[in-house]
């Protein structure tokens, strides 16, 4: 399994280290924008009135970062599975000498690394709004961004799945699911509006991920319909 | 290679949940009308309930027995809402039902609020801004600092983004002092900082007693209200009247509704509101009030209730209803969704999937599919499950479609 994992692995950066680096830059360049217009922001008023404005009416100094997930996800996918489709090399990655269901696992956790990898970046750059925010106020406001980050990681499950369903009218079939999933992820509503939906969540993201897998069974058995 | 049937009933469902979500939704999107209802008032000239519909520019105004008011009639009849065209036109009379009146003290009378189930059932704030209620510069009521009610009250002074220790030990002993129960139920106030003036906050503890607390002359300020009810206090609605006579809308559990103040004696007191009991998670309240009378409309589903209270004592005066008027969507809607999925509701800012409207008449709808099901499957010479038609019977459209996007051959 060792093995299985590092081999998928390096051949996955090489695919896709362009996508990476740039996806990486484009996370640290969105958040340092945050906080460059944040501190704006800050100069223009008083950071008590800011602060205040921050609790009573929920102001979200991250609504800059709302779809920068999905996109992510979105990217990342197209640029992991597609070239394995357009090239048709899919099928030679399934015959590898181990079960398919490890070897979809491999990629799908490679991908889903990537994106935590993005995540855990932003969040550290995120950590600057420390020098205006109590620690407790900007956990507060941070937390009500997880949404957005679940909406990233279901984008990019669904869409892997999208990708490698051989049948093309059953990949515009998944498409009102996907679109389903994200609008509920994207809707726009207070902070921690989504307090009360944790299990849909994570019955969100078990859907999202065991998807790839029925697709890609079905594209090992040539199932054209 | 097989396909575990685990997958395929997994993914079954979870196409079958979004399409309950998406297709409802949509239809509703395409056919649904809100309901408009005219404004109810009580008229203090014809002593009656009137109903104002401005869409109609030529007769805006009719009473219970059917006669229509020009807008010149009209803004004679409701002298209390119309005061100011009255005074463009100079036509406000000295008095009304034996009261002198003028135009600033029915200005300073009037308000209006409304009490509604999404502004108790939504994310609580993390802080709440200390607002000074005795500041020494006249509107200069804003403070540097918020406080966190938890298990414990804590105070920070933002300007400094530090914790202050001074301020957090005062409310500690004096909330203490007060023995007031951790951890509070609900914390209600205007956080508003454009106000006139400052009443803090209103605190129910976990024992069910209710607190005023707020900041006087830098120090805090927790009382007692010592306001009790059988069953328990539900809510508290704010509302800060120029005249400062009153501190806003009490409910209890078992719906009842009053309006609370505080004598010249520093003792709370109630005044209950002589309507029926109210559910105050569903229903909207509104008030629109004057020197007189309080005009108080309860919007529940099947329409609109209005009652004329006494401005004074709050007894019933004169009511009325207006039935809801039903749109396409409400004709449609309960013979084809057995149940709908919904995300957001009327009631709450908290977004989740709830499944809403039962309707058991979708039932000869879902027979329908159920045939047509049985008759695709004869038509291509695939078996009929009996689970399958159970699940078209009971969940309708979505399993239907589920099916169809996923069929069973799929498994083998």
């Amino acid at each position: 399994m060792k093995v299985l994992i590092t081999s998928i692995f390096y051949r996955e950066w090489l695919k896709t280290r362009l996508v990476f680096t740039i996806s990486m830059i484009v996370v640290v360049s969105v958040m340092l924008y945050i906080f460059l217009d944040f501190a704006h922001y800050v100069r223009s008023s008083e950071l008590s009135a800011v602060i205040r404005n921050a609790i009573i009416n929920n102001s979200q100094p991250f609504q800059v970062f709302k779809f920068v997930p999905t996109l992510l996800g979105l990217t990342y996918a197209i640029c992991q599975f597609s070239p394995e489709m357009v090239d048709r090399r899919f099928r030679l990655t399934l015959h590898l000498p181990y079960k398919e269901h490890y070897i979809m696992a491999a990629l799908l956790f490679y991908g889903t690394l990537s994106l935590l990898a993005f995540f855990f970046v932003a969040m550290l750059c995120s950590l600057l709004l420390l020098l205006f925010f109590p620690w407790a106020l900007l956990c507060h406001i941070a937390l009500a961004v997880y949404p957005w980050l679940i909406c990233g990681f279901t984008t990019y499950a669904l869409v892997v799945a999208l990708i490698i369903e051989p049948y093309w009218v059953r990949k515009f079939c998944f498409l009102p699911i996907l679109l389903t999933f994200a609008v509920v992820f994207l809707l726009d509503a207070e902070p921690y509006a989504f307090a009360k939906a944790g299990w849909f969540f994570i019955y969100a993201v078990i859907v999202a991920y065991v998807t790839p897998f029925y697709n890609m069974i079905r594209f090992k058995n040539g199932q054209a319909k | 290679m097989r396909i575990s049937k685990s997958y395929y009933y997994f993914l079954l469902f979870a196409i079958g949940f979004c399409i309950s979500l998406s297709l409802p939704f949509l239809v509703q999107v395409a056919t649904y009308t809100p309901p408009k209802y005219p404004l109810v008032l009580y008229s203090s000239q014809l002593h009656d309930m009137v109903r104002l519909d401005y869409s109609d520019r030529d007769f805006p105004m009719t009473d219970s027995k059917g006669n229509k008011y020009t807008p010149y009639e009209t803004d004679s009849l409701l002298p209390l809402l119309n005061f100011r065209q009255l005074v463009a036109d100079n036509r406000l009379p000295d008095s009304i039902n034996h009261v002198p009146v003028n135009a600033r003290t029915i200005a300073n009378y009037q308000l209006s609020f409304r009490l509604s189930p999404t502004r108790i059932h939504k994310p609580v704030p993390m802080a709440y801004p200390i607002f000074e209620s005795m500041p020494r510069r006249v509107g200069n009521i804003v403070t540097d600092h918020v406080f966190l009610l938890d298990d414990e009250v804590t105070v920070y002074d933002v300007s400094k983004n530090i914790l202050d220790y001074e301020a957090t030990q005062l409310f500690r002993a004096e909330l203490e002092h007060r023995d007031f129960s951790y951890p509070a139920k609900w914390v209600v106030g205007n956080t508003n900082p454009r106000k006139k003036y400052d009443e803090g906050y209103f605190v129910l503890d976990n024992d069910g007693k209710l607190f005023q607390m707020k900041l006087v002359n830098d120090r805090p300020f927790i009382r007692n209200t010592h306001l009790q009810t059988p069953s328990g206090w539900h809510s508290f609605h704010p509302y800060e009247p120029n005249l400062h006579n009153f501190y806003g809308i009490l409910v209890s559990n078992d719906g009842k509704m009053a309006r609370f103040n505080i004598d010249d004696n520093g003792v709370y007191y109630l005044q209950w509101l002589d309507v029926p009991n109210i559910d105050p998670d569903v229903d909207v309240v509104k008030v629109i009030g004057n020197f007189m009378y309080w005009n108080v409309t309860v919007s529940k589903p099947e329409g609109e209730y209005t009652y004329a209270l006494s401005a004074w004592f709050l007894n019933h005066i004169a009511s009325d209803f207006i039935p809801v008027q039903l749109s396409v969507w409400d004709y449609i809607g309960h013979w084809i969704f057995p149940f709908v999925i919904r995300l957001k509701h009327n009631h709450t800012e908290f977004i989740e999937p709830r499944i809403m409207d039962l309707n058991p008449n979708a039932i000869w709808f879902n027979i329908i599919l159920v045939g047509f099901y049985i008759y695709r499957k004869r038509r291509y010479g695939s078996p009929v499950r009996w689970y399958a038609l159970a699940s078209v019977l009971i969940f309708g459209i979505g399993a239907f479609l589920a099916m169809s996007f996923l069929p069973k051959n799929d498994v083998y």
